[in-house]
């Protein structure tokens, strides 16, 4: 496995763990729906609202990971997340969170972006 | 849960009722269906940051908006407001139960202040119209719906505030204005005065006679004779607005947005002053989405067209049809739109290129032929339409330090308003046809026939002046305004000798001989 996949993973395991402490439920992991072209990084839960989070790994901190959320990104991930919300028995809201993380495992800087998003304009 | 919030837009000068569902239920997306254009679009962006900003919550969940009619194209920002309102009533965080009496208007900023909106008024008045018993408006264009009677109409400033109002939590008044009084109030109020106008006598009789008769006039003059000068002092003598024709007159203004923040019904008959560059759409209106031109904002007024011929031919041109049908049509592909355009036209222009033919005495340095060439820039057509031609000359140093005032426009105005008494009487039987200028062939015949001796004067005069034909039809609608000032019934050889003196372009001499002579 190439070396930046690794980093991604460790990241995102890195960004779970800050979610538990910051008390969310950690509901699903690399979430991939049926013919969907987009994963859904982590799926967390607090009180009745669904958060979707894109985790943004990055070896080179000067490069802001962010930015590399794009529009096309945004819509696929609104679609992943609209099939999984309406497959709910209940009527959760909706939150785009961004968690990016830059540096290497032993030395890295985390920044959660609540709310980061919203659905664009259909 | 599905709810219903009331907004109106605009097509020409009326508004439509638009009722804008919204549904708020589970899942991603966020929608607007029902032709909306780029600026209700937009508004996606201008709700969530007002209502973070108002401190109340924008619904993380599937949310679709309908605007109804679906059919017509929905523009401008003043949904805002309403689609807030429905979103949050549709994720129950309104406790209003009458939503549906409710009317509502206005725009959002991002700080969730509720900013101006074009065409209050007609609005409020289809808002009346179609029952509803509570309008809610911006804060800026209160005074100018409140107009309209038997409907609350609540000024707001700010999303919380309607917030606060639709919960019942909020202490707020409609807006009463007492509007017969405002108008009599303000309608006797001008800024100019033709007592302040030294001499020119001549040319103020000219104006009186167009005025009673709503003739179109054309002033030629040297430069600094007091064209544009006399030419303001115009709406102080025309007949005072009735009440109808200022609400008229205000929705125009209301629509095309040219209201000022505060003011009411329009007192004053408007005076337009386009400059000469204007484009053709600009000035009869249009555009891709229809607003009302320079000559509909002129409608119960004067379009004073300075430099006439300094307009581009394209641009006089499209006046024609307006001015005989005193209504302007714009066509688009899936309607149309009538937008009044019932004004007086004034225009004024030098005599020449140089300025200075026929100065007492400055010299003229055309070439000749050049002041031929100047006045035709002018279609015939639409010099046709111009019942009155005056020359001005520049005042004398005598009259100019002379300090007596002169005739002050309320006398002038009282004899305007007479004559159109006169007139109003005359053609009660006669759909739409309200002055002398408006009269037809049929109608000249029936009302402006001059006696034997009038006739015998007239013909004379065309044969020895070398008028055109078109000049007789013109010459008479006069000389029955003339009369009329002079409350006579019947045209005499001295209206119809003042009405010839008025048709000095007409003269087949013109630019041959020179001005006065």
């Amino acid at each position: 496995m190439a070396k930046h996949n690794e980093w991604g993973n460790i990241a995102e395991t890195i960004a779970a763990e800050h979610l538990i402490r910051q008390g969310y439920v950690i509901r699903e992991r690399n979430w991939n729906p049926m013919h969907g072209h987009v994963e859904i990084d982590i799926i967390t839960q607090r009180d009745n609202t669904l958060i979707f989070v894109e985790v943004k790994a990055r070896q080179d901190s000067d490069e802001d990971p962010a930015e590399a959320v794009d529009e096309k990104k945004i819509r696929r991930l609104v679609r992943a997340a609209e099939s999984y919300l309406r497959a709910q028995e209940y009527d959760f809201e909706y939150r785009f969170d961004i968690i990016t993380i830059s540096g290497n495992p032993d030395s890295y800087t985390l920044d959660h972006i609540e709310d980061a998003f919203l659905p664009p304009l259909s | 849960m599905l709810s219903k919030v009331y907004s109106a837009s605009i097509q020409g000068i009326d508004a439509f009722v638009v009722t804008i569902e919204v549904v708020v239920e589970r899942g991603v997306q966020f929608t607007i269906v029902g032709l909306p254009d780029a600026a209700v679009k937009e508004s996606y962006q201008r709700i969530v940051s007002a209502m973070k900003q108002s401190g109340v919550a924008f619904p993380h969940k599937r949310t679709i908006i309908n605007l109804s009619p679906a059919d017509i194209k929905k523009e401008g920002a003043a949904f805002d407001l309403p689609m807030a309102i429905g979103i949050l009533s549709s994720n129950e965080a309104l406790t209003c139960e009458n939503l549906n009496e409710y009317m509502i208007l206005g725009e959002l900023s991002l700080d969730g202040s509720v900013l101006p909106i074009r065409g209050a008024l007609p609005v409020a008045i289809k808002a009346r119209e179609n029952g509803f018993k509570r309008l809610i408006v911006p804060k800026g264009n209160v005074t100018e719906a409140a107009v309209v009677n038997n409907i609350e109409v609540f000024g707001v400033e700010s999303l919380s505030e309607v917030v606060d109002l639709l919960n019942g939590k909020s202490e707020l008044q409609p807006t009463v204005i007492n509007t017969r009084e405002q108008f009599r109030i303000q309608a006797a109020d001008f800024d100019f005065d033709f007592s302040e106008v030294k001499g020119q006598d001549g040319v103020k009789r000219a104006f009186e006679v167009a005025c009673a008769g709503g003739h179109n006039i054309l002033l030629v003059g040297s430069p600094g004779s007091g064209k544009s000068m006399m030419a303001k002092r115009l709406p102080s003598i025309l007949p005072p607005l009735s009440l109808q024709e200022a609400l008229e007159t205000t929705k125009i203004h209301s629509v095309a947005g040219k209201l000022s923040r505060g003011s009411m019904l329009m007192t004053q008959r408007p005076f337009r002053s386009p400059h000469h560059t204007i484009s053709p759409v600009a000035l009869v209106g249009g555009g891709i989405n229809p607003q009302p031109g320079e000559i509909s904002l002129a409608n119960n007024g004067i379009l004073f067209l300075d430099e006439f011929p300094e307009f581009p031919r394209t641009v006089l041109e499209v006046l024609r049809q307006p001015i005989e049908d005193r209504i302007v049509t714009v066509s688009r592909a899936k309607y149309t739109v009538d937008y009044p355009a019932s004004f007086m036209l004034v225009a004024s222009m030098n005599p020449c290129p140089c300025g200075y033919y026929g100065h007492p005495s400055k010299p003229c340095t055309c070439m000749p032929g050049q002041v031929q060439k100047y006045i035709n820039r002018i279609s015939g057509p639409l010099l046709d339409r111009i019942d009155l031609h005056i020359e001005i000359q520049p005042v004398e140093f005598d009259q100019m330090a002379n300090t007596t005032p002169s005739e002050s426009s309320a006398e002038i105005r009282k004899r305007v308003v007479m004559a159109r008494s006169i007139q109003q009487h005359r053609y009660a039987g006669e759909k739409g046809v309200y002055c002398n200028a408006q009269m037809t062939s049929r109608m000249i015949r029936k009302y402006a026939w001059p006696d034997k001796k009038g006739m015998e004067r007239l013909k004379e005069a065309m044969t020895r002046l070398n008028m055109s034909a078109r000049a007789f039809d013109r010459i008479l609608r006069v000389a029955r305004t003339i009369a009329d000032l002079d409350s006579s019934e019947t045209i005499e050889i001295h209206h119809i000798n003042e009405a010839i003196s008025y048709r000095n372009l007409d003269r087949g001499n013109w630019g041959v001989v020179g001005i006065g002579q």
